[in-house]
């Protein structure tokens, strides 16, 4: 029940990200190894600044920071899906 | 009429196999929810975790509560947290560390979530480490601001994370 409550909620959400509050989450959470502007610092980390690593959907990109992919730790728990949501949104703007 | 006990045999050591793998316990829970949700099924995490959480589960009930607080339903997360801590869980530590950094659920109070991310650094674990080098990277939960220090815990964290 409150999974689906979950997914909708999010569904909705998508179309209405707050970039702006995902710039100032990802200065805190992302930038010192993904870059201030998407540029990466640590190696192996994604070039934001590339259309391609973020052609994917929204929900793929929410499942993997949630969960944690490779040397990035899993977001679960320290930001609101929401929240991701909107970094995501900001990481859309910056390729 | 002899080879009907030996198949009798293997189907029961099957069945009770089978009834392990659908009982198994709050610990097997906790690794299989984290699988589903590393594979985007979230209900069926949220399904095991409720149950290893009812078993008084430490992990199990800090796991629970982040997935509630991904939800926004903050104050039943707060709940989850401070059981999981007062058992001395550090992801439980942490958890509710973070609801008092954010005054998600409960009033905020940064000393407060500082002393729980003390606690639960000193039980090496990484999220703790990752917490405080975001506390440090932004002058914020009444550490000043310090690059250094926020590289440390860093690098702290990834040692732990490596850790097997």
């Amino acid at each position: 029940m409150l999974a689906a409550a979950l997914l909708t909620l999010l569904a909705t959400h998508a179309h209405g990200a707050d970039i702006n509050r995902g710039a100032t989450l990802y200065a805190t959470h992302c930038a010192a190894c993904h870059g201030a502007n998407g540029t990466p610092v640590m190696p192996g980390a994604p070039n934001f600044r590339r259309l391609e690593a973020l052609m994917r959907p929204d929900m793929q990109l929410l499942a993997s920071i949630r969960g944690g992919k490779g040397a990035m730790p899993g977001y679960l728990g320290v930001l609101r899906d929401r929240e991701i949501l909107d970094v995501v949104a900001y990481l859309r703007t910056l390729s | 009429m002899t080879t009907r006990f030996p198949i009798r045999g293997m189907l029961c050591t099957l069945a009770l196999l089978t009834a392990g793998a659908l009982h198994a316990g709050p610990s097997e829970d906790v690794q299989q929810a984290d699988t589903l949700l590393r594979n985007g099924d979230l209900p069926g995490a949220m399904a095991l975790l409720r149950r290893a959480a009812d078993q008084d589960h430490p992990l199990a009930m800090a796991r629970l509560g982040d997935l509630l607080r991904a939800a926004e339903v903050e104050s039943e997360a707060v709940v989850l947290y401070r059981k999981s801590a007062e058992r001395g869980d550090p992801a439980g530590l942490v958890g509710l560390g973070r609801a008092h950094a954010d005054g998600a659920g409960v009033p905020r109070d940064p000393a407060r979530a500082l002393e729980l991310y003390r606690q639960a650094e000193q039980k090496d674990y990484a999220p703790a480490f990752d917490a405080l080098a975001r506390a440090y990277r932004t002058g914020t939960l009444g550490l000043p601001l310090d690059v250094q220090q926020a590289e440390a815990y860093q690098r702290k964290a990834a040692a732990a994370k490596g850790a097997p």
